[in-house]
């Protein structure tokens, strides 16, 4: 479980992008939705301790991911839209980092290589692949291990068909395995049937939806609704 | 009408890096100009545009190519990207590269002008003054050419590089013989060509030391500097005592001043280039990686690329190395410490370091026993570095923000 209490963030002064934000997340999929530059990858970012909230707590089962960095940090996995990966070290070698990080043998670095056809360029940096080719590299660190709490910011962009086939499948896999997901996409079609939650960002204030509606077609004009930034 | 456009836009380039980066540089060799001695200047000038040989044109070719390199550097990132797809040939692209080259070089040229032309005012008119002061303009664009990468550099650069240094021999001969190479080639580079990366040989790192790898990776042979400069410290402490008589107490003093000023000189200029080059790394934060090991294994990187001040001191004076390596595990967290807040400082990682160095120094020089102090001070500044780490708004746009967001431009150079 993770929760956010009264989490405020800003990156300028008086600019505040999260004010106060107070939310748990439980098992399940969860879509995070809101339009443009709401703060909807400042929160995956805060939630997964890639950024310190200027006040306020996140805690992952119940440690500060703060104050136990480590302990909190083991069940964390995060996809960001940008795939910042550093260009000095090749991706076998931060795949490597993220195995001893996570205690995973070294051959399941491998393996997400193979999975993901990166193994012919495992040994180049990343100023040395494709878009889709870092996309894919930050992808396949997250599929090591077996993390409980799952961040994806557009996890579905800049990726084949076939690969995004292999995500989604992988991402309902997870959800099955009771895995607690938060997914920001601007496409929501396939996630619609999978999930049963939405938050929706507004002027920094995160709104609850925990019941979506049942039919589909009902359910995916709620969704754009709220990825609009409407009230409802 | 096009390249007018261009024209007009690589213009606004160059001068914009002109006023950023060379006015300063233009108003501190003025400053040092009438500070120190202005006759020495006038007299080294004469001197050297009297004899009309090569030597100007090699000292001033150097300065030009260098300034010209540097701001190829900031021209050229991105005309070979989205830029090439816009109604403009090759060709025009490098030729008007070069004038924004040749635009950002200007105050450095005003400079060289200027001296030779206060020269001539002192001494009289020598001969070769008016070849040279003629030179300058074109030196500035021959040496843009050899700057801007071009298909055929190979073959073009070394030949821009003989013209730069025959317009500045201050001889009417070789300054035709100059004018002839530029256009020569101009003809001979062809269209604008991405650079190449250089790649240096690759260590294989299966996690463990990847902290390291990425350290040596992100600055490479940029340490040599601030290892020379170290160098040159103690250089001059070793000096200094070989040419005088002091007491034991006198010496210790000196050596432990020396060997500190060397480490906090080599420290700062160090982190500078590590603060610049290796951006904060928002992705990692999320893996189960501590703030306390981060800041941790930077200060034990800085301290191992620190020691060779220490096996110095070692073989000379071993009473001031017990005081210098007290010191330096403080030194080494606080630079570990401004690495990290630097990136919001006018005065970058090196300014704080170097004011807590200096001050410390003097400190452990004039009481040695304060290195203990300093020492044990050492887990409150880690707290303080890593407190900084995680406070860190990593993804706030910043100029750089691009090379932590892994834009495919930004990776395209060095």
């Amino acid at each position: 479980m993770i929760e956010l209490k009264d989490v405020s963030f800003s990156y300028e002064r008086d600019e505040p992008v999260l004010d106060k934000v107070n939310v748990k997340l439980s098992q399940g999929l969860t879509l995070l939705l809101g339009p443009n530059g709401c703060g909807k990858s400042t929160l995956l970012k805060i939630a997964s301790g890639v950024e310190k909230p200027d006040s306020g707590y996140v805690f992952v089962n119940g440690q500060d991911l703060w104050k136990k960095e480590v302990e909190a940090r083991k069940s964390l996995s995060f996809l960001p839209e940008q795939p910042d990966l550093t260009p000095y070290a090749t991706i076998r070698e931060i795949l490597y980092l993220v195995c001893r990080l996570r205690n995973e043998p070294l051959s399941r670095a491998d393996e997400t290589l193979e999975f993901f056809s990166l193994k012919h360029v495992a040994s180049r940096t990343v100023r040395e692949l494709s878009m889709g080719q870092r996309r894919r590299a930050v992808f396949s660190a997250l599929l090591i291990g077996e993390p409980e709490h799952i961040f994806l910011d557009e996890p579905l962009e800049g990726m084949d068909r076939n690969i995004q086939k292999e995500i989604l499948e992988w991402i309902f896999n997870r959800k099955k395995a009771g895995a607690s997901i938060v997914v920001v996409s601007h496409t929501i079609e396939p996630f619609i049937e999978r999930t049963s939650k939405a938050w929706a960002l507004k002027d920094g204030s995160l709104f609850l939806y925990d019941d979506l509606p049942e039919g589909p077609e009902e359910r995916l004009f709620l969704l754009e609704v709220l990825s609009k930034g409407k009230s409802l | 009408m096009n390249l007018k456009a261009f024209l007009v836009f690589h213009l606004n380039v160059g001068a914009r890096l002109a006023l950023n980066k060379l006015v300063p540089v233009l108003g501190a060799m003025f400053a040092v100009y009438f500070i120190f001695k202005p006759e020495f200047f006038n007299e080294f000038f004469s001197v050297l545009l009297r004899e009309g040989s090569i030597i100007p044109g090699v000292l001033f070719t150097a300065i030009c190519t260098a300034t010209a390199s540097m701001a190829s550097k900031r021209v050229c990132l991105g005309l070979s990207g989205w830029m090439r797809h816009l109604p403009v040939s090759g060709l025009a692209t490098r030729r008007l590269a070069e004038i924004a080259v040749f635009a950002a070089q200007t105050p450095i040229l005003l400079v060289l002008i200027f001296f030779p032309c206060f020269s001539v005012l002192y001494h009289g008119v020598s001969p070769y003054s008016y070849a040279f002061i003629t030179g300058v303009p074109l030196l500035g664009y021959a040496s843009a050419r050899a700057s801007v990468p071009s298909r055929r550099s190979p073959v073009s650069k070394p030949l821009a590089y003989a013209s730069c240094i025959l317009l500045v021999s201050g001889r009417w001969v070789f300054l035709f013989g100059g004018v002839v190479l530029l256009f020569l080639t101009d003809l001979i580079s062809g269209p604008l060509s991405a650079p190449k990366r250089r790649r240096f040989f690759r260590a294989s790192s299966r996690g463990y030391f990847l902290n390291a790898v990425i350290i040596w990776r992100a600055v490479k042979f940029r340490m040599l500097l601030p290892y020379v400069i170290g160098a040159a410290v103690l250089g001059a402490v070793m000096l200094f005592l070989s040419n005088n008589q002091f007491s034991p107490e006198v010496t210790l003093k000196v050596m432990t001043l020396g060997g500190a000023l060397s480490a906090v000189l080599f420290l700062a200029f160090f982190s500078n280039h590590l603060a610049s080059r290796r951006p904060a790394w928002p992705w990692i934060r999320s893996l189960p990686w501590s703030a306390w090991e981060r800041v941790l294994l930077d200060s034990l990187c800085l301290f191992l690329l620190v020691l060779p001040v220490l096996v110095f001191l070692f073989f000379t004076n071993r009473k001031a190395l017990l005081f210098v390596a007290a010191f330096l595990p403080a030194v080494c967290v606080w630079s570990s410490l401004s690495i990290r807040k630097g990136r919001n400082l006018k005065m970058g990682a090196s300014g704080g370091i170097l004011c807590f160095g200096f001050i410390s120094s003097l400190l452990i020089t004039v009481i040695p026993l304060s290195s203990i102090a300093l020492l044990v001070s050492v887990p409150f500044l880690l707290k303080e570095a890593v407190e900084s780490e995680r406070n860190l708004k990593v993804s706030r746009w910043l100029k750089l923000h691009h090379l932590a967001a892994g834009d495919t431009l930004s990776w395209s150079k060095e």
